[in-house]
């Protein structure tokens, strides 16, 4: 289980808040207020100024990686394969799949931003001679910087309607008089009622902590006792090799109309990926981070997530607010330490909770990968190919279609060994390694991955036999995705050997 | 009472491979392994057949293909089975003796002849494409072929010197063994020579080793030797200069081979064997070079273009196996590049080592020099795993989710960095800008990607083959032909092309005129007198049916600079290869019941005999008033119906013999040499006997190189650097000197 000492947020949340701020108020405070109150100097006991700022990034790290896993979660759980009740033509049944596509669509758009964000905050500590940070707390998970606890949940109403709220800006739902919009009138209502039977305590907004790091960077006597580390240019992550090319609407629209094309929802995943060079270049990569995840500039060109998902939601409400819009998949799924554990997101499923145990596999082999990569030198790229670092960040990028797979087959697969007693299905429980961090040695690092596929060859081996012996609706596919898996890990494995040789 | 009601010859479109060993290719067929799916695929030897000297075919079975014997490359040359349609008017079904005696034929192996007959109208143009000049057509029409025996396919041409003919293969009629064997024939396309003109031998070729090249072409009747594209009186071929020469105008050396193309046409008359021919079937034959890398396939191929005309560019609820094959042909090809250097990387410090379409995009537009992808992830072994991974988890995964990945066929012109990055990347299609998939393809992946999870199944024919299933008909793979006869082997990103210059498909796409396959210019004007008012011959036909033909390109000219509009061609222009520029009005004509109308703008302006640069026309909505100015030229159009309607063949107007090779390289060696892996790796191979390095990059050996040292020399000087293969080696020993490649190595046998 991965920790991260969250006391010290307490400072940041006091620092904002004489203000009381229960679910669905107003912070009365403006934006020059706010900024007031975030004096660049002002820190809690146990930190100077620039292991503050470190800590600052860290937990906004651990915030975006969980956002991201959360919106992975709640994307993979959507399938077409499951129509709602109540939807029966067929042309109910097309509208209803080509919606279910777009809102998956936009929630992955999401989650890769968050992506991008959480590889952004990584540059910001590799630039300022930090540690990175790839880990996060293991789900659920409080924090109050969050409204509510961080779940891996299925795509419901409820999930939708946390979002939407955990992702607002202040009054969203207000006009300049005070007044709730009657726009969103209904879509306030709904949400105000599912969000009522959870817990309503919540901090404040998860843009303090670029208030507060802004406020440092851009303080000249702060930034007197910051190093700056610009040689770590060749080691920080690019647009080039991570974006994949979602950037300013380039991908998700080719297929649109000019009209729907001018349409909010039209927005493609912008992923941001900034490499710094210099104090100048920090402050900017924050302020595009900052301004992308909160609503302050929201326009149709530009929609918030927070816009995103409000639209979503609005659409999702025409189905009825009693709609589930998937299978049974459980909260938060884990792979207990006793078989005779009968909660409900519990996988006591034995096949089950092989293809768990490969999934937290692989998720472990992405996050060391992508450790790996902020380790490893672009040649400055110009000349590429004299460190594996292109392997590394395809690799990465290849456990990100893995656990897009592992999720698709988990959400097919039971919690429960009784079937009829159980139609709970399960999905990838995204359990933190014990460790995240790397050997300090290459080659060491290398037998790290090593250790992490070879594991994972073990457990494919494993289940290949028990598909060979059992069988089953999907038994062919998932072969052929196991017989795969392990084909390229052996060629990985190959690889690894010959890096390591010498 | 005769059941036969129309005859078909399967596989309607049938590639043959040059090779001069006397036993021809055993029959193949590729499979992806279940336990292997990311490896090569295995080249799994099917039942051959052996011609007997009296013209029978005996079935043998070999335990693997060995491509190559000691006298030269195998050829292939393909059966071709006659099928017919029955009563039911629904299913093809074998011809056999039996079926003919059953329809009233009194008929045996002996006398079968006296019914049925087959011709053979087969051509070399190449050297005609490049002179205009009608002596220069290789030709050979072979008519009424009533016996067993192996027929000649001897080339005549009046440039040749007199007496002098080259062979470009035989054509054999097949004795039926029995009366349930399906009638069939087998084309044995010829040895893949090269020969040369009787002009005095330059320096070059002397250097070169030419004087052992059959002289057969009399320089002093023709003009093939010393021709140059510099004064081409028609639109040349593109790329042009392809063609052995030499000196600052790249005069030809009177080089040419013996590749072809053209159609056979069976005639079975009555069965009171009245000289009428009552049934007629054509078939669709070309003799190309090998497939040097058996076990792959390329990304986009024949019968993508060819599904794209019959069934639309819309792809109708697509299974995830239709993607996984297009995502498998990716990184088939993937493998056997080295992306590294066609993505621009430097190569020991040295920019622009070879040519790319880094190259190509700032040659051809003057867009800012600058690799496509970063440099540091496009390692070959780097690229492969990442597209593995996507292959490996479409099925389990169900869906695919990178249609917005893919390049739009207008999208040719955005040579911005997002642009050039994507799919598929670092490659080069038919219009000379960066590939993309046909539109179906395109469909194909997306739909995949909408749909999530599939319903559709296959069923298969319980017997025979749909009458209306084309693509099985296309796909059909007769007895004793190996998996490379179909036209899924073929590469149709044609620039120019390895087996066709599949372009020239497209020239005759409206009745009235026929287009230069390369760019949007009128090559004729054949509308009567009246009508041509005026001629528009020579003329750009810019927009046709509320589309223009082309678009404009933009890019970065310095780091930061944005994306502006590149001084590329005249007016910014780019062309639109015609297939995709045309894929939705050609399948609609293919539909539709009367005849298929369109507007079509021509430009005033007409080819000066230099440039073949199209121009651009911007606005929709000022063609009109192009027109009222003198600017413009409308004219209506037919499209032409590309297949005879409820057959797979092609129109009888649509393309002549000698049409689909004619824009090849002449002689085809010559592709081999210039035309480096951002085409057709899958085809012709150039990163072989790949391995991991110390670093965990690739290291392997080029193609054509020489020597297999596990180093990449780039073809950066072409024909030139002495570590690779030169023209003259290749003239001269191309069976020996090109290597076949299976599972990534130098190998001349699947086992």
């Amino acid at each position: 289980m991965f920790n991260i000492d969250l006391r010290h947020l307490e400072f940041l949340v006091r620092e904002q808040a004489n203000q009381e701020r229960s679910i669905f108020s107003v912070l009365k405070n403006s934006k020059e207020e706010l900024e007031i109150l975030s004096t660049a100097k002002n820190i809690p006991p146990e930190f100077n100024v620039r292991g503050y700022l470190n800590y600052l990034l860290s937990i906004d790290a651990m915030l975006e990686h969980s956002l991201m896993v959360q919106y992975l979660y709640t994307a993979y759980s959507m399938d077409n394969s499951f129509i709602p009740e109540g939807i029966t033509t067929p042309e109910e049944i097309a509208i209803y799949k080509k919606r279910l596509f777009k809102w998956k669509e936009l929630i992955l758009g999401i989650a890769k931003e968050e992506m991008g964000h959480f590889i952004s905050v990584q540059n910001l500590l590799r630039f300022l001679g930090s540690a990175l940070n790839f880990g996060r707390q293991d789900f659920p998970w409080n924090s109050q910087l969050h409204p509510f606890p961080f779940e891996l949940e299925p795509f419901s109403f409820k999930a939708i309607a946390k979002y939407v709220y955990a992702e607002s800006p202040q009054g969203w739902y207000e006009n300049e008089n005070g007044e709730v919009k009657k726009d969103d009138l209904a879509a306030h209502a709904l949400i105000v009622e599912i969000l009522s039977q959870e817990s309503g305590e919540i901090g404040v907004p998860v843009g303090v902590i670029f208030e507060k790091a802004l406020a440092i960077l851009k303080d000249d006597a702060c930034a007197e006792e910051l190093t700056f580390h610009p040689s770590t240019y060749p080691c920080q992550a690019k647009f080039d090799e991570w974006g994949r090319g979602y950037k300013d609407g380039q991908r998700g629209r080719s297929r649109m109309t000019e009209a729907d094309k001018n349409k909010f929802d039209a927005r493609t995943p912008d992923v941001l990926v900034e490499p710094l060079q210099t104090r100048y270049d920090a402050i900017a990569a924050l302020e595009e981070i900052a301004e992308q995840g909160e609503a302050t500039n929201d326009t149709d060109e530009n929609p918030s997530h927070f816009r995103r998902f409000l639209e979503a939601f609005k659409e999702m409400m025409e189905y009825g607010d009693n709609t589930v819009f998937t299978k049974n998949i459980v909260t938060n799924p884990f792979i207990p330490s006793n078989e005779n554990d009968t909660r409900d997101n519990a996988i006591t499923n034995v096949t089950t909770q092989k293809w768990a145990n490969l999934s937290n596999v692989r998720y472990k082999l992405l996050l060391s990968l992508l450790t790996h990569s902020f380790l490893l030198d672009d040649g400055a790229n110009k000349t590429g190919n004299n460190s594996p670092r292109g392997l590394i960040i395809n690799s990465t990028f290849g456990e990100m279609y893995n656990l897009r797979t592992l999720s698709t087959i988990l959400t097919d697969a039971p919690v429960k060994e009784d079937t009829h007693a159980s139609d709970l299905k399960a999905g990838a429980p995204f359990t933190m390694p014990h460790n995240l961090d790397l050997p300090m040695d290459e080659h060491s690092r290398w037998a790290a991955h090593k250790d992490d596929v070879e594991a994972s060859i073990k457990i494919t081996d494993d289940l290949l036999a028990d598909l060979n012996m059992s069988g089953g609706s999907n038994a062919e596919t998932y072969k052929r995705y196991l017989y795969g898996l392990k084909e390229a890990d052996l060629k990985f494995l190959d690889t690894i050997a010959k890096l390591t040789q010498a | 009472m005769n059941k036969i009601k129309e005859l078909r010859i399967l596989p309607p479109i049938a590639i043959g491979r040059l090779g001069e060993a006397a036993q021809p290719l055993e029959a193949y067929t590729l499979n992806v392994s279940d336990e292997k799916p990311l490896d090569y695929r295995e080249i799994h030897p099917l039942t051959s057949l052996e011609v007997n000297e009296n013209g029978e075919v005996s079935p043998f079975q070999v335990d693997e293909i060995v491509f190559r014997t000691d006298v030269g490359i195998k050829p292939v040359a393909p059966f071709l089975e006659l099928y017919y349609v029955g009563e039911d008017n629904t299913r093809l079904y074998p011809l056999t003796l039996n079926v003919l005696k059953d329809s009233g034929y009194d008929v045996s192996a002996e006398n079968l002849h006296e019914y049925l007959s087959w011709d053979i109208d087969v051509a070399n143009h190449k050297i005609y494409r490049r002179t205009q000049k009608e002596d220069d057509k290789i030709e050979c029409c072979l008519k009424n072929v009533r016996d067993y025996n192996a027929n000649p396919l001897d080339g005549h041409c009046n440039n040749f010197i007199e007496g002098k003919t080259i062979s470009l293969g035989t054509f054999q009629s097949i004795r039926p063994k029995s009366e349930d064997e399906v009638i069939r024939a087998r084309f044995t396309p010829a040895h893949g020579k090269v020969y040369r003109s009787n002009k005095k031998l330059s320096a070059k070729e002397k250097k070169g080793g030419l004087g052992i090249i059959e002289e057969v072409y009399d320089a002093e009747k023709g003009t093939w030797a010393g021709y140059t594209d510099a004064d081409s009186t028609v639109p040349t071929t593109n790329p042009g200069y392809i063609y052995y020469g030499d000196g600052s105008n790249w005069n030809s050396l009177g080089y040419f081979d013996d590749a072809c193309d053209g159609f056979v046409y069976v005639n079975l008359s009555s069965p009171d064997a009245s000289k009428e021919s009552n049934l007629k079937a054509k078939g669709h034959i070309v003799a190309g070079p090998p497939d040097f890398a058996p076990d792959s396939l390329p990304v986009r191929v024949v019968i993508d273009e060819l599904e794209q005309i019959l069934l639309g560019t819309e792809a109708d609820k697509p299974e995830i196996t239709e993607v996984e094959e297009i995502v498998r042909r990716s990184f088939e090809t993937v493998r056997l590049m080295n992306t590294s250097i066609m993505n621009g990387n430097k190569v020991e410090g040295k920019e622009s080592g070879a040519s790319t379409m880094v190259r190509q995009d700032t040659n051809d537009t003057q867009r800012m020099y600058q690799p496509i992808m970063a440099t540091s992830i496009v390692d070959n072994l780097a690229l492969l795993a990442l597209h593995e991974r996507v292959y490996n988890g479409l099925g389990a995964g169900k869906s695919a989710w990178f249609g917005e990945l893919l390049r739009r066929p207008e999208e040719i012109g955005d040579l911005s960095d997002e642009g050039r990055r994507k799919m598929p990347a670092l490659m080069r299609g038919a219009d000379a800008r960066a590939l993309t998939l046909t539109r179906r393809q395109i469909d194909t992946v997306f739909k995949a990607g909408e749909e999530m999870r599939f319903d559709k199944v296959m069923l298969k024919a319980a017997l025979g083959i749909a009458k209306d299933d084309s693509v099985s008909q296309l796909l059909y793979q007769a007895e004793g032909n190996p998996y490379s006869v179909l036209p899924r082997s073929a590469i149709s990103n044609c620039f120019p092309g390895l087996e066709y210059d599949f372009r020239n498909l497209w020239r005759r796409s409206f009745k009235e005129i026929v287009l230069v396959e390369n760019t949007n210019i009128v090559l004729e004007d054949n509308r009567d007198a009246k009508a041509q008012n005026p001629d528009l011959k020579f003329r750009f036909l810019v927009w046709v049916h509320e589309k223009q033909t082309m678009v404009s390109a933009a890019g970065p000219v310095y780091p930061n600079s944005g994306n502006r509009a590149l001084p590329s061609s005249r007016d910014n222009a780019l062309f639109m290869e015609w297939s995709n520029n045309l894929a939705t009005i050609i399948h609609k004509a293919q539909k539709s019941e009367e005849p298929f109308l369109v507007d079509a703008y021509f430009t005033n302006e007409k080819y000066n005999g230099k440039n073949i640069d199209p121009v651009y026309i911007p606005e929709e909505g000022k063609l009109q008033e192009l027109v009222d100015a003198g600017k413009l030229h409308k004219a209506t159009l037919t499209v032409q119906k590309f297949f005879i309607p409820e057959t797979t063949e092609y129109s009888d107007s649509l393309i002549h013999p000698g049409e689909m090779t004619q824009g090849l390289c002449a002689p085809w060696q010559n592709d081999f040499i210039e035309c480096a892996c951002y085409y057709w790796a899958a085809s012709r191979p150039d990163y072989i006997n790949v391995e991991a390095d110390e670093n965990g990059a690739s290291k392997g050996d080029n193609w054509i190189s020489k020597e297999r040292t596990g180093t990449y020399p780039p073809s950066a000087n072409i024909g030139e650097n002495p570590e690779l293969l030169t023209y003259e080696d290749l003239f001269k020993n191309w069976q020996n000197e090109l290597k076949f490649i299976i599972k990534g190595k130098d190998e001349d046998a699947s086992a």
